[in-house]
């Protein structure tokens, strides 16, 4: 970030005028329309390539006794549905008949997914699914009260709220201890939202099934992600020799990191407001660097809200984990900044500079997650990673378009300036519990 | 924490919601629900809407066309498309002939009983299946005529139907004004009401025949 945006400079072109008039002396983008790429290159850019897959980091150990309470469960629900229910209406007959056959094969499929808190997660999705069709099910031949699931809604939101207020976030080592805190604020969270009395249950069931179904559905993958909450606590207390309270920590370093993370935001001077033609002296529309810039800027935005949205709901760990990802999110868009300046990310001419690029974010990736403590560093890394998923995604399914190339090479670049900037989040979150910075 | 990503997610959706809703607003002060190009919805309360169904798929009323040929229907009732028709005078009424089954003359009825000098009908018969019920979203005024919007939605559990029944649907739309000078019209169906918020239902009816 060598100087102020050029905001004034381009004021008097516009933006638009500058890709038509010939404004800016650098365009890079002639004949942009006609810019083809050989899309079977591209495929080949992800086919046969792996992942990377997130390291299984998370302090607590997951085993299938924990998995096979939700399955078992979605069998049982499912089980109480008749293969062909008796409903006079046909046409619910039949849409119960096909949600039913859809949790089956869920069931008998089993997601597979890379972390212990994600497997479970897939487990509690499909028993809430199973708990739906029941649902469904029951309301239609009339088995089912407005009361006792209002009864079931507030004695669930009651147990959420005794968790949290008997809850002083124990743990042994401190990071190790925001990431266990942080999955269990998610799983209250998860809890809390399912209990909400939204959707409404309807005054009448049987004339509305299918809603009385989602209702109950969401209660029941509540009650999951409470259960397992505690599950979780007690499995992580129980390896734990002498556990201390790391509450007020946690709250204290929430606050440190959300700060310093708003502070580094605001030495990005203007760029935050400023969309891509207005920030530099480059033209830089259609081309990745464009791309580039708006994915950091909004990454910046979404991080900022995801903070304050955790702090606001008393959610300590994961606001302190939401802080880490806000400073890897500046650092990411000031890198881009200056990349961008520099004049790097211009159209490619092949898919070469694309496989180049997703390579060098894949190295970053693996460095970011060996950073110490892994178990954070993995948390605080999660965008760059999700941001090579959709780079990857956008190859597989090009059609060799430029924007398509464009969007790629994007991804791939904030996926590598992201994973870059996670070692000094990291290093942040640490000083933070550690009641410095 | 495996719904960060999500949150995420929702939270640039509803980005995306804000900015398209303000790119509405700044077009028109219209409220919120109302796309601008709508008109404005006429208040539901001042709405008096009749459904009628022949569960035998039998059309519920004929068209002249102006050229003499009278607009009657083809057999197959699932072929047939949804015929609409707004009526402001009585030259219009007496292009409508209505059969003579007894949906047909309930239907007839509620538009005999309308004072076209101070209010106008709209008319609307389609194909819906057994197992639906037809629902009224909202009926809007436009500079030069009214639009309905209609949408189905799964008829109570324990009410037998065959998925394979068809029938024939006829909805009137008692209007609060006389339709002079208002010329077009038109309608629109969604196959599931989903969440949307309906003014008039067939298992309940609705507006000022409730």
């Amino acid at each position: 970030m060598t100087g102020r945006p050029r905001r004034s400079v381009l004021a008097g072109c516009g933006a638009g005028l500058a890709a038509l008039a010939g404004c800016s002396a650098d365009l890079g983008t002639d004949g942009d329309e006609e810019r083809e790429y050989d899309a079977g290159a591209l495929g080949d850019v992800v086919e046969g390539q792996e992942t990377p897959t997130r390291p299984e980091t998370f302090p607590v150990g997951v085993p299938e006794t924990m998995l096979d309470r939700h399955y078992g469960r979605a069998r049982e629900l499912v089980g109480a549905v008749p293969e062909r229910p008796a409903v006079p209406n046909e046409a619910v007959a039949e849409r119960l008949r096909e949600r039913r056959t859809r949790v089956v094969r869920e069931l008998e499929e089993r997601p597979d997914a890379a972390t212990g808190p994600d497997r479970l997660a897939a487990a509690r999705r499909i028993r809430g699914s199973a708990a739906e069709v029941n649902g469904a099910y029951r309301a239609a031949v009339g088995e089912l009260d407005r009361d006792s699931v209002a009864g079931n809604r507030r004695a669930l939101r009651a147990d959420v709220h005794g968790f949290r207020g008997g809850w002083t976030y124990r743990g042994g080592d401190p990071a190790r201890a925001l990431v266990v805190h942080a999955e269990i604020e998610g799983l209250l969270r998860t809890a809390r939202q399912r209990a909400e009395a939204w959707p409404p249950f309807p005054e009448a069931p049987r004339r509305d099934v299918f809603r009385a179904g989602e209702v109950l559905g969401n209660l029941s993958e509540g009650w999951a992600a409470f259960a397992d909450a505690g599950r979780l606590r007690t499995r992580y207390l129980a390896g734990v020799p002498d556990p201390a309270s790391y509450r007020s920590a946690a709250t204290a370093a929430a606050h440190r990191l959300g700060r310093r993370a708003s502070m580094a935001r605001r030495r990005l001077d203007e760029y935050p407001e400023l969309p891509a033609p207005e920030a530099f002296e480059r033209a830089v529309e259609g081309t990745p660097a464009a791309r580039l810039y708006e994915r950091a800027r909004r990454g910046t935005e979404h991080a900022a809200g995801d903070v304050d949205s955790a702090r606001r709901g008393g959610e300590h760990a994961t606001a302190t984990l939401e802080g880490a990802r806000g400073l890897a999110s500046v650092g990411a868009f000031r890198a881009a900044i200056d990349a961008i300046e520099a004049g790097e990310y211009g159209p490619p001419e092949d898919a070469g500079p694309v496989a180049a690029a997703r390579e060098a974010a894949v190295t970053a990736l693996r460095e970011a997650w060996a950073t110490e403590p892994v178990p954070v560093s993995a948390e605080v890394a999660e965008p760059a990673r999700e941001a090579l998923v959709s780079g990857d995604f956008r190859l597989e399914e090009t059609d060799g378009e430029a924007y398509e190339v464009d969007d790629a090479l994007a991804a791939f670049g904030y996926a590598r300036l992201y994973a870059e900037a996670v070692p000094d989040a990291v290093t942040a979150v640490l000083a933070a519990v550690e009641g410095e910075g | 924490m495996s719904d960060w990503s999500r949150r995420r997610a929702l939270q640039a959706a509803a980005a995306a919601g804000a900015f398209a809703l303000a790119g509405c607003s700044s077009e028109s002060s219209v409220s919120r629900e109302v796309p601008p190009e709508r008109g404005e919805p006429v208040p539901p309360a001042d709405l008096a809407v009749r459904f009628v169904r022949d569960t035998g798929g039998e059309p519920l009323f004929d068209v002249e066309d102006g050229t003499g040929d009278r607009g009657t229907p083809k057999d197959d009732v699932r072929a047939r498309p949804t015929r609409a028709e707004y009526l402001t005078d009585a030259e219009g009424r007496d292009r409508v002939t209505f059969r003579s089954t007894s949906p047909a003359e309930e239907l007839r009825a509620f538009v005999d009983g309308t004072d076209l000098g101070s209010r106008s009908v709209y008319l609307l018969e389609r194909p819906v299946s057994a197992c639906y019920e037809a629902r009224v979203v909202g009926v809007y005024r436009e500079e030069d005529g009214v639009d309905a919007d209609l949408c189905q939605s799964l008829r109570p559990a324990d009410f037998v139907c065959s998925v394979d029944g068809v029938d024939t649907v006829g909805v009137g739309i008692r209007l609060p004004f006389p339709g002079d000078e208002l010329s077009g019209h038109g309608w629109s169906w969604r196959g599931d009401c989903g969440d949307l918020r309906t003014v008039a239902d067939e298992g309940g009816e609705g507006g000022e025949g409730r």
